[in-house]
Order: C-alpha cells, then structure tokens, then sequence
C-alpha cells in the first residue's frame, strides 16, 4: 500500500555521485533524483559520494567534508579523493582543452586518474550481491572505478555527449563492464550505438531509455496568461543561447511595435552573467523558488531554450509539467528530438522560425494544446511512473 | 456484401466516451482487418472524422446522411428510414448495420425492404430495470424505445452483442429472437490502457483505489464511497486513498462528501467528476485497485481496463462482472456497502500478500480484442454457409497445383483440401505431368485427362489460376472453356497467359491470348501485338485476367485492389475476396537438419531480417542491401537472412553485396525444405516483404509470417499497402526506400514492444482472417451458389 510491504526486507541501492550538497550540476541532480525516487518506493537507499566540496576548487586539497552526512533524509557516505595522479590528469585535461595529442594510455589516464577513490572503490566492491548500484556521469573517472570495482553490477547514467573523450577506448569498457546504460535520451542511445555499438549487448539496444524522473501533477495546469510573454530559465550564460534569445527578442517586439501589435515581455529567472542582459529591455527575476517559477510558467506563452548543447533538458520538461509549451534550438538533437516526439512547441533554426513559433504560440488555444502535448509527452516518458516502469524494465 | 454502417454516433455526446468508443473500434477493426466486405458509413453533416485513423479513412466509403429533426418519434422513424433507403439503393448496399440501435438520441428505421439489417446489442438495461428508467422517461420515449426492443425479436437478421450477458438479456427479454445472436465481446485500448512494469507504490505519495462510475442510481455510487469508508476506518486499507472518476451533479457530489466526512475521511475521498480520457487512462494505469458497482451491464468496460493494467479488482457480482473478470476479481452482492468493504478488505489483504495475479490480469484482458469481435461480425455479414449434412454428398472438383509440384499454391491446396474434403465428396485434379501425387486421405486425386472424361459428373469445380505456365496452362483452357469458381492468385496473369498462349507455336493457341488482350487494348495496339514475341505489349499495364473472370461462375481474389481493378473490367461478375490463408505448422527441434541448427546458433545475439521467397529485382534487393549497410553502421549487429533462390539473371549478388562490405553479413539458404523455411522464419526479428512492381499477388510468404507472429515491412503499393498500419509497416518505393527501411528497422530493434505488437496484431489477423477453416467455408458457399 505505501513502501516496502512489512514482512520483507527493503530492497538497497547505492548512488554513487561525485559530488553532493555543494554543486548541482545537471547529471549529479539527475542521479540524486533517482535516489529521492528510489527511496520514495521503500529502498533503503545511500549515496555515496567524494569529500570534495566543489568541480571548481582542487580536489584533492580542498577534502573538508564530513565522512558521514545527509541529503533530504539520505544516508551519505563521503570517501576521500586519490590525491595520486592529480597532477598528471590535469596535464592530460590541459592538453586535450588545448588541442593536444593524447596518447592511448593517456585517455587510459584520464578515465582513471582525477576525481577517483579508492577508499569509495573499495566500499562498493564490499557491498553485497543484491545491492543495486548506481553511478554516473561518464566524464568524471569515478564512475569507470565503481563500474571496474563491481563489474557487471553497476547501472550507470552516463550522460554521453558528442566530444572527444566519448569516443574513447574507456568508454567501451565503461559499457561492456555496466550491469546496464540509463540514457537521457534516445540521442544519446544513438549516438552510443554509432560510436560503440559493438560494446553494447542486444539487451542494451533492445532496452528502454530511462530518462530522468520529471514530478507532474495529475493534470496540466491551466494558462492563466493575460500578456504575450516569453520565459528564459536557466544559467546567464552564452553557451546557452541567451544572447541569440535577446537579440530575436528585441527585433521581434520592434517588428511587433512598428506594425501596431502587441510586444512579447521575455522574463528571465536564474543567476550568472548578469552583464549579458545589459541595454536588453527584459523582465529579470533572478533566482525564484520552484513555486515562484511554476507561477511564471502558468503565466507564460512559451519557455524559449536556445542552447545548442543539452543533454536532457530539465528546464524543457519542467516547463511541459506545467502545461507550458517550448521554443528550442532545432540545431541541438535532443531538443529537436524531444520537439520531434511531443509536438509540444516549436524547434527554429532562424529568427524567422522564432518569429513565427512565438506569433503561434501566443494565440490561447495553440498555447494550451501544444502544452497538453508536451504534459503528455513528459508524463508518458520521463513522468516519475514511467521512469520507474523504465527502469525496473531495465533492470530486467 | 457491400455494408452500410449507420454513423448517427458520430454527432452524438457519447462519441467520446463508452458507447461511442466502442462505436469507432468496431468500424476501425472491420475496416481495416476485414477484406472480404466493403463498408460505407453514412454520416451526418458536420462529423468529426478524425476519430477514425488514416488507414481507416482509406477503407471507409463516406456518404452523408441528413438526421430528421428532433420531434415526433413516428416521422422522424419514417423519415429516416426513408433517407437510409434510398442511400442504400444508392450505394447498392446489401446490409444496413446500426451499431447503437436502442440509444434514444439518435433515429431508428422500422423496415428496410431488401436490407439484411444488423443491430448491435449494448443492453437492455432499460427495458430489464423499468423502475429506475422506463418509468422516469416520457411517454413518447418509452414508447419508441419499446418499440425497438420488440422490433429486435423479428426485424434484424443479425445480432451482435458485446457480451454473453447482453446475449442472455436479449433471450430474456425478447424470447429466442429470428436473428442470429452473437457475443462480440468489446475489448480495451491497450494503447492507453497497460501495465506498468512493477507496481509500486510510494511513502510520499499514497495509493489509490478508483472507481469510474456514473451518477446513476444502479452504479451504487453512496454505496461505494460508503463501502471504502467503512474498510479505511477498520484499517483494512493501510493509507490508501479513494478516487471517483464520473460526472455528478452536485447534489450527488455532496451525498458522497457527506458520507466521508461522516467516517472523517474527507482527506481521503476526491470527487474528481468528469475527467479527460487520458486522465481515466492515467489513474487507472497508477490505481493500486478498481472498484466497480452496478446492478446490471452490458460488459463493464472499466472492469476490463482495470485488469489490462494489471489492477486488482473488486466488482459487483452480476453476469457480466463475472464474464469480464473470471477468477481475477473480488465479487460482493450488487449496491451493498458492507459488501463493498468486505470486497475491498479482500483485495488489498490479497494484493498485499502477493497472491493476486497481475501478470494473469493483463494476460486475461489481452484476451478480448477488437480484432476477434471484427471476426465475428465479419461472418455474421457473409452469407450462412450451406449445412454440411446436407450437401455432403456434392461432388466438388478441385483444380490445382498439387505436391510434390513446389509452389506455394501447391502447399496451401494441400491444406484446402484437408478442409473442404469435410464438406462434400472432393476430387483433386492436378496436371497430366505430375506423376506421383502426394496422397490425402479421403481425396481421390486424379489427373487433367481423366478428369476431362468425367467432368459432367461434378457438381461443381473451383480453379486455381497462377502465374506458372507448366502449373496452370490446363487450368486456364478449362476455365476459359467450362464456367467455374475460379481463384486468380496473381491478378496479373499477362506474364503467364503470354507465355502459355501468346509465344505458342499453334494458332489456337496464340488467339486465347490475342482474345484476353483484346478486353484491354485497342484494335490498334492489338494489330502491334501480331507479332512474334508481342514486344511494346506492357505487361503490367494490362493483367488479361477479363477473359478468365467474365467465362466463369465467380471470382476469389486475395485483396480490395485486385478486386476493384478487375470489378471495372467487367463488372457484372461476382467477386469475392478474402484473405490468403495460412497457418504455423507445428515440428519439433530435433527434425532440423545440423546444417540449420548450425546456421540459427549464429544467429544468436544478433538482430536478424529476413526476406523469403524467390530473390528477384521486383524484390528491390539494392535498397535491402542499402539499408543493411546503414543500420550497420549506426552500430547494430544485424544480419539478412536471405531464405530462398535468386533467380534473376540480372541480379549480380555477389557483386551488390561486396560492394557494400556485407558478406559476412548476409547467409543464404537457397532452396530449401518447408521446415528449415519455418525455422528461418521463427529465428527472424523482422521481415522483409518489399515487392515493386507486382502483379497484384498477396505473399504467401507474408501470410506465414503473420501466423509466426512476426514484425513485417512491406512496400507501399497496391494490396500491400491495404494492410492496416498495425499489421505491417510501409516503405515507400521511391528514391527514399533505403532511408524510411533503415529509420523503420532500427526503431524495431530498439523497441522490442513495437516488434511484440506487431507479432501480436499478426498472430491475432492470421487466426481470425487467414485460417483455411474459414477460407474453405466460404469457397464452398461461393461454389454452392451455382449449384442446381
């Protein structure tokens, strides 16, 4: 009826994430997610994780976390990084930034030095058999060692993007020695296909793509706009198509303007760099709570995310849970695919696709029917449900 | 027999919900599965047609239908029945099937002279509970609606209804009625309606048990609520929550709030009135049960919905609850709260202790499909086939390829025979050069020679016409010469009737085929084709298959576009056309040679496609080698699996398949038994039946692959594209057939339930359409037809 029927043990996962508490980046929410979900069904669920407290500061140095802590009621068990080898993966990373040629031992290295544990190895290689363990992200040496710690027992959530490590020698190995792949997406499982689809079993081509578990409500809630507005939420950042959005922004509401129409408002939520938004005449939020923002959804014509490098997209299926349809970068695959498959808003490739996708989705019966395709879309793929049914589908 | 469907739902509330669902997936299915008829629904002005999908709407003849205005149920009966008349006189339609006959917002005709007329029964829930309906209703309304339930006993010549217990409240109510009685079972929306893999449930968030329902005085709705607030407040039900999915007016809605605030529950009871489908379809998929109240129905769809998503249930215990549900529900006495509690006690303790079933659930709802009930209204439509008694003294030849001559047609006839050998006294006729028949018990099987002396001993015969000259060349100057039941499998004969009679050396010969071109082409071509080797005669473009059809009795043809095709030939012969028959013969492991258990090991792990059959260009080998170069590279480890001869000197394999690095992708069998065929089938993940151009033959080998439940693509032309789109994927023929194969491959491969479904919808067309039971009754009632 509600958790672990009581005349059985709990099942009992471990999440293994590289960092915790101090940075959230897209993959480590993804993997913490799934562990809140795990625990929500009655796993007896722990995460471990590394003492070190942020991707931005030395990770070897910089260890002064505690060994045990928690996260949301979660058990987390913090290992110390291996301070051995620091120095030549950073070589390594310089080299590849930089153009450099690497050598095959030295992607070896790279997939095996850096943020690595063996304390964290060692822990999960002493778990018992029936635990289920979980780790990710590729990039990031920690999920190779867990993976090469308990072979064939660890599922992981990859995260593979389109970049040089990907195509690397440890990455196949990364696949052959995982228990099973938890892709984002169907691009992602495609793009792994072509690169290294002679690692991969039948069973990992014939399984389903998890996802991520996106929380909807039981219905899509109502447009409650009254203005023409468009919603940017997400880091200040170039690398994700704000100044692209900014600019069709101010020549859309000058077209708009100069033939008597109404302007679209664009409100913008989230922090970074805050200088990109200067001379641009937009509504800026800064950081607004999970309610404040689904408020805004509610309100908005459409969520626009022009970024031309998404591996997911929570922001894209945040706004579909509340009904609000999306503006995407048709030049990014996932987003195009996610487009593709929901028929939940508009991908554009020029200002003269913006200008339309906007001009559409501003009329009330468009916005809400395409919204309702992309709630049905989002609670049919990446809903908490189907994530669940997906995974245990995965795990055979 | 051309169907005139009655298509008032349409402009009805209840399109979307119940009735009117059941309404579309009935004309869905027939029109799609169900070959052998031609359906015109008649629809009012203004309907909404995109209810129906795209290879619905590609079957369905659409006429409309003006509705009489609303007023006196006399004239508005009249005048209806007068409108449906003539529309049928119009359409030259043989049956006038109403599927919603006894609802009260839509019109019934009295009397249809020379109409068969079919109605579908939902219930007689009315008419069987008069105090809670017909007593509350008008005067002018009961009195119309009691004049359709009598009218049931003696007016329609068919009567389908959605279940055994709508059967028996027919029998109860009206006596034995003139009309056959059938139980074409709904079924549910697997599409929208299945099970989530594990059934979890959440500390945060609390199980619900559903109920969808009506506001509607036998749906026991206070009692319901009534029966969960007395097992929640006992603790039977742990947290669980209580969802009630109907539209209520709000003097129900708060009769039922009440009743939870009176136990204290109203946390846990959520009135959700009328929800969207896809709502319904969501709460059912998440509900840890479905509780369902009714003291009479038709079927109980939330019942079967329940049970597709794996649900435990507990439902009233009435006739239909019980033929719906089986062994997979809790039953309590009908509109009984403490009945409900004690049901809903059992459910859960059960549930909990592991002991319900929801693999059996699903398993057992799968069971009620569209497809079978199509099957059965499809025979219903057909005339009743002689009885056998009585006619099994009729001596029936059968003219045909026979083994060990290695065709198809041949195979199959053997299968036919076994059939109709039941029905009457069967003589098989092969050709004069056969000369060691394979026996069959009961047949006497004689060649063309002998049969020609005793030819006007039969009662009747039925000829098998093919494109195999040294297989049918008898056939076809019999058939040209003594009217018969004739079936063309290759509506295109020119190929055969050119080579058996047009490049003959005897004139007689030569002018059966300048006879047969004549019904096509102008005196003018003709005098082109007085040639030696009729060179500038297209092939395809002219089938010459007139003759044949207009000398015989009737034609059978496999597909819609072979018939419409020769129906403007000559359209005063009656067609018939239905499926090509099939079945999945049953051999054991160890009859297979080691060669093929060899080469099926080497199989294993990959994703393998097959093509059947002979190997020729019209089988569009480049774009198959294509694709399998592509989805290669795209990293999936599959392989052809080529089951058959190439026997097409144009073709270089060998080179077309080194150009593209395949070899160690490709196995070929070559010719080869009917057992290794089978087990090449049964190894392959999809199979490939491209064809273009054709001569409008249906596969026999797509056929086998149906009854293996196999995934099939094939190409988007002619009768291959007739096939629904749940049957068969369809690949276009033109510059970018490699591209759609390889999009079309690989989403099989990576998703094994699209392959599932797919095999699914094939095992489920294979049984109900294509079974030589069913191919052997109608033959035989197409022979008997002529028969003094």
């Amino acid at each position: 009826m509600n958790g672990a029927r009581k005349d059985k043990a709990s099942p009992r996962a471990v999440v293994c994430v590289p960092w915790v508490g101090t940075f959230a980046g897209g993959a480590a929410r993804a993997l913490l997610d799934t562990a809140r979900l795990l625990s929500a069904c009655g796993w007896d669920v722990t995460i471990f994780t590394t003492k070190s407290e942020s991707p931005f500061k030395d990770w070897a140095k910089h260890q002064d976390l505690p060994d045990v802590d928690s996260l949301d009621g979660l058990p987390v068990r913090r290992f110390a990084v291996n301070a051995e080898g620091m120095d030549e993966y950073h070589a390594i990373n310089h080299r590849l930034y930089s153009g450099g040629v690497l050598s095959e031992a030295d992607k070896d290295a790279f997939f095996r030095l850096g943020l690595a544990s063996d304390a964290l190895y060692a822990a999960v290689k002493a778990l018992d058999e029936d635990v289920l363990v979980i780790c990710g992200p590729y990039y990031q040496a920690l999920a190779h060692g867990v993976v090469a710690a308990a072979p064939g027992r660890a599922v992981v959530m990859s995260a593979f993007h389109d970049e040089a490590p990907f195509y690397w020698e440890p990455v196949k190995r990364l696949i052959t020695g995982a228990r099973a792949m938890m892709f984002l997406t169907e691009e992602e499982k495609d793009l792994t296909l072509s690169a290294h689809g002679d690692a991969m079993s039948r069973r990992d081509v014939e399984a389903p793509v998890t996802s991520l578990p996106v929380g909807t409500p039981d219905q899509p809630p109502a447009y409650e706009g009254r203005q023409r507005q468009l919603l940017y939420v997400g880091r200040l950042d170039r690398g994700k198509g704000l100044p692209v959005l900014l600019d069709w922004h101010r020549l859309l509401n000058h077209r708009l303007l100069s033939a008597g129409q109404e302007p679209f408002r664009l409100t913008i939520t989230g922090d970074g760099e805050r200088s990109l938004l200067e001379g641009y005449d937009v509504d800026y939020r800064g950081f607004v709570s999970e309610a404040e923002k689904a408020d805004i959804l509610r309100q908005s014509s459409a969520l626009v995310n022009l970024s031309g490098n998404e591996s997911f997209s929570y922001v894209v299926m945040e706004a579909w849970a509340q009904g609000c349809p999306v503006i995407v970068n048709g030049a990014c695959e996932v987003l195009k695919g996610h487009i593709e498959r929901s028929n939940g808003g508009a991908a554009v490739w020029s200002y003269d696709d913006f200008e339309r996708a906007c001009l559409e989705l501003s009329e009330p019966s468009v916005r809400t029917r395409k919204g309702r395709k992309g709630f049905e879309y989002v609670e049919s793929t990446c809903g908490e449900d189907a994530f669940l049914d997906n995974l245990i589908t995965l795990l055979g | 027999m051309r169907i005139l469907i009655d298509g008032q739902t349409l402009a009805t509330p209840e399109v979307g919900r119940g009735i009117g669902r059941v309404f579309i997936e009935l004309v869905s299915a027939l029109a799609r599965y169900d070959i052998s008829h031609e359906w015109v629904l008649a629809m009012p002005a203004g309907a909404d047609l995109d209810v129906f999908a795209d290879d619905v709407l590609r079957v369905l003849k659409l006429e409309t239908i003006q509705l009489p205005p609303a007023g006196d149920w006399g004239e508005r009966t009249r005048l209806y029945g007068e409108r449906v008349s003539d529309l049928a006189r119009r359409v030259g339609a043989d049956w006038y099937w109403n599927p919603n006959p006894l609802m009260m917002n839509v019109a019934l005709p009295a009397e249809l002279p020379g109409l068969k007329v079919a109605l579908t029964v939902h219930d007689l829930i009315p008419a069987l509970l008069p105090h809670i309906y017909l007593d509350n209703w008008t005067a002018a309304d009961r009195e119309e609606y009691l004049r359709r339930v009598e009218s049931l006993k003696t007016w329609p010549d068919y009567l389908p209804c959605v279940s055994a217990g709508a059967v028996a409240q027919v029998r109860d109510y009206c006596g034995e009625p003139r009309g056959r009685l059938d139980a074409a079972s709904n079924a549910v929306d697997f599409r929208r309606f299945w099970p989530i893999a594990g059934r979890i449930t959440r500390k945060d968030r609390p199980g619900h048990i559903l109920t969808v329902s009506g506001d509607d005085p036998r749906k026991g709705l206070p009692q319901v609520v009534e029966g969960f607030c007395l097992a929640a407040a006992a603790g039977d039900l742990g947290d669980l929550t209580f969802k009630v999915v109907c539209g209520v007016s709000e003097q129900t809605r708060a009769r039922l709030t009440a009743i939870a605030a009176e136990h204290g529950l109203s946390d846990r009871v959520e009135i959700l009135g009328f929800v969207t489908d896809a709502q319904v379809a969501h709460l059912t998929r998440t509900a840890y049960g479905v509780v369902f109240d009714s003291l009479l129905e038709g079927f109980g769809l939330p019942l079967l919905e329940a049970l597709a998503c794996g649900a435990p249930v507990a439902a009233a215990d009435i006739p239909t609850s019980r033929e719906v549900c089986g062994d997979y529900a809790v039953y309590f006495k009908p509109n009984d709260a403490k009945g409900v509690a004690q049901a809903l006690k059992t459910m859960v303790a059960e549930t909990e202790a592991g002991r319900f079933d929801h693999q059996g659930a699903v398993r057992h709802a799968r069971g009620f499909e569209w497809m079978n009930s199509a099957a059965l209204y499809s025979r219903g439509f057909h005339p009743q086939p002689p009885a056998i008694e009585a006619n099994k003294a009729r001596k029936i030849a059968l003219l045909t390829p026979w083994p060990p001559q290695a065709s198809s047609v041949a195979n199959d006839a053997y299968h036919l025979a076994m059939e109709l050998r039941e029905r009457c006294v069967l003589t098989v006729v092969h050709t004069d050069d056969v000369l060691d028949p394979t026996p069959l018990e009961g047949v006497e099987i004689i060649p063309m020679a002998k049969f020609l002396r005793r030819k006007k001993s039969f009662d009747g015969a039925v000829v098998q016409i093919g494109n195999n000259t040294p297989f049918h060349k008898q056939f076809y100057q019999y058939a040209i010469e003594h009217p018969s039941t004739i079936i063309i499998h290759d509506p295109n004969i020119h190929p055969f009737v050119l080579d058996a009679f047009g490049r003959s050396s005897k004139p007689g010969e030569r002018a059966v085929y300048l006879e047969a071109l004549g019904k096509y082409v102008t005196p003018e071509v003709l005098s082109h084709a007085d040639s030696t080797d009729f060179t500038g005669v297209d092939v395809f473009e002219h089938p010459l298959n007139a003759l044949v059809a207009e000398r015989s009795h009737r034609v059978v043809l496999h597909s819609r576009a072979a018939a419409e095709a020769l129906r403007g030939v000559v359209p005063n012969v009656p067609i018939d056309t239905y499926a090509l028959a099939t079945r999945r013969p049953v051999y054991r492991s160890d009859e297979l040679d080691a060669d093929i258990v060899g080469l099926l090991a080497k199989l294993e792990g990959r994703f393998v496609i097959g093509a059947f059959g002979h190997i020729n260009r019209l089988k569009r080998l480049p774009s198959v080698l294509n694709a399998l170069a592509r989805v290669r590279e795209m990293g999936f480890d599959a392989v052809l699996l080529v089951v058959g001869e190439v026997n097409d000197p144009s073709i270089d394999r060998k080179a077309m398949i080194e150009e593209q690095g395949l070899a160690d992708h490709i196995i070929a069998t070559g010719s080869c038994s009917d057992m290794t065929f089978d087990a090449c089938l049964e190894r392959c993940d999809v199979v490939l039946n491209l064809r273009y151009p054709t001569l409008g033959e249906s596969s026999g080998s797509l056929h086998r692959a149906f009854a293996f439940g196999k995934a099939c693509l094939v190409s988007d032309v002619g009768q291959f594209a007739e096939h629904a789109d749940d049957l068969t994927w369809k690949a276009d023929v033109g510059e970018h057939e490699a591209e759609e194969l390889v999009q079309m491959l690989t989403h099989l491969f990576k998703n094994p339930g699209a392959r599932e479904q797919l095999s699914r919808n094939g095992l489920a067309y294979a049984r109900n359409f294509c079974s030589f039971p069913q191919y052997a009754e109608r033959l035989f009632t197409a022979v008997m037809e002529n028969v003094k």
